[in-house]
């Protein structure tokens, strides 16, 4: 089943990747933003099912947006989406309950995320 | 100010190098579609107007992705591509995604992204090793010769007294007839002192 998802990176590029392979898999992308506070905006108009978050953002990191995602709404469910697979992160990940998706990835590795982040 | 690296700290600093470039050869292939090689790399101390006068000689512009980090390790990468070598690589990424070909300043997009993911496994094998977390910023990608995007990169240090540690690698792809080169600057004190520690423990 497909989830309706809010795609945050500040890269065109990786939105677009991400929108095209998201859309692919079954899933709607029902909103973009390039920053961390522009995720926060829209998490709150669009209530999206599920985030993918990029690590590295302008404002703030994900794993702070992630935080604060929470803050919102406990049960906010994200899938990092990053080139930074670093140890530290990945254990900063893995207490956030957030799958960590590394760049470049195939349309199966972050299918597997979705389900994992959603399940 | 001069830095003099023991034979062990140099050691470990090449082969955490390699490692890391070994893993960014091997997410270019995988982002791309074809195999990169590495045709030269080396990792040396050198003051800083030894680094900004190693490209004198080339005047063609390069589009340049500068990242930065200022937390525990500060460090600058920067990618350089030829203009001329970008065709290629955006022809192989709208491949997996159509849509590309319509996004505005797609070159720079292009750019920004592959720097970000190069960067990012560089890093990795010094960030696990030293156990450290290196978060790097967002690409700034701008247009130059080399010389004008590595004056940039390196304005805060002291072109008259500082010295980093530097390492310049060159990679080339066969399959998509294209080169670039990474540069990775690393404060060489604080690199010091992080190879001593990790080797002491």
């Amino acid at each position: 089943m497909g989830h309706r998802i809010l795609v945050v990176d500040d890269s065109p590029l990786s939105r677009i990747l991400l929108k095209e392979m998201l859309t692919s898999l079954g899933h709607q992308v029902v909103g973009e933003a390039q920053s961390g506070e522009e995720c926060l905006a829209s998490y709150k108009e669009l209530q999206p099912e599920l985030v993918t978050l990029d690590i590295s953002l302008p404002d703030m990191d994900g794993l702070t947006v992630l935080r604060e995602l929470r803050a919102i709404s406990p049960q906010a469910r994200a899938v990092l989406v990053s080139g930074n697979d670093q140890k530290r992160v990945l254990e900063q990940a893995k207490l956030l309950k957030a799958p960590l998706v590394c760049k470049p990835f195939s349309p199966a590795d972050l299918e597997k995320a979705v389900v994992q982040a959603c399940s | 100010m001069s830095i003099d690296l023991t034979a062990e700290e140099i050691g470990l600093l090449t082969q955490l190098i390699e490692s890391g470039v070994s893993l960014s050869s091997e997410r270019l292939a995988m982002l791309s579609g074809a195999k990169w090689e590495v045709v030269s790399a080396s990792v040396e101390a050198v003051p800083i107007v030894r680094a900004l006068t190693m490209f004198h000689k080339d005047t063609a512009v390069n589009f340049g992705a500068n990242l930065r980090s200022r937390s525990l390790m500060p460090l600058d990468f920067l990618m350089l591509f030829p203009e001329w070598s970008t065709q290629p690589l955006e022809e192989a990424l709208a491949k997996s995604a159509p849509a590309l070909k319509n996004l505005p300043n797609r070159t720079q997009a292009v750019v920004g992204e592959i720097a970000n993911i190069l960067g990012q496994g560089i890093v990795k094998a010094m960030a696990d090793r030293l156990n450290l977390s290196i978060l790097l910023s967002t690409p700034q990608v701008s247009m130059g010769t080399k010389t004008d995007l590595m004056r940039a990169a390196l304005e805060k240090f002291d072109g008259r007294k500082d010295t980093v540690i530097m390492t310049h690698v060159e990679m080339f792809s066969g399959n998509l007839s294209t080169v670039c080169s990474m540069i990775l600057v690393l404060d060489a004190a604080v690199m010091q002192r992080l190879l001593k520690k990790a080797i002491t423990k």
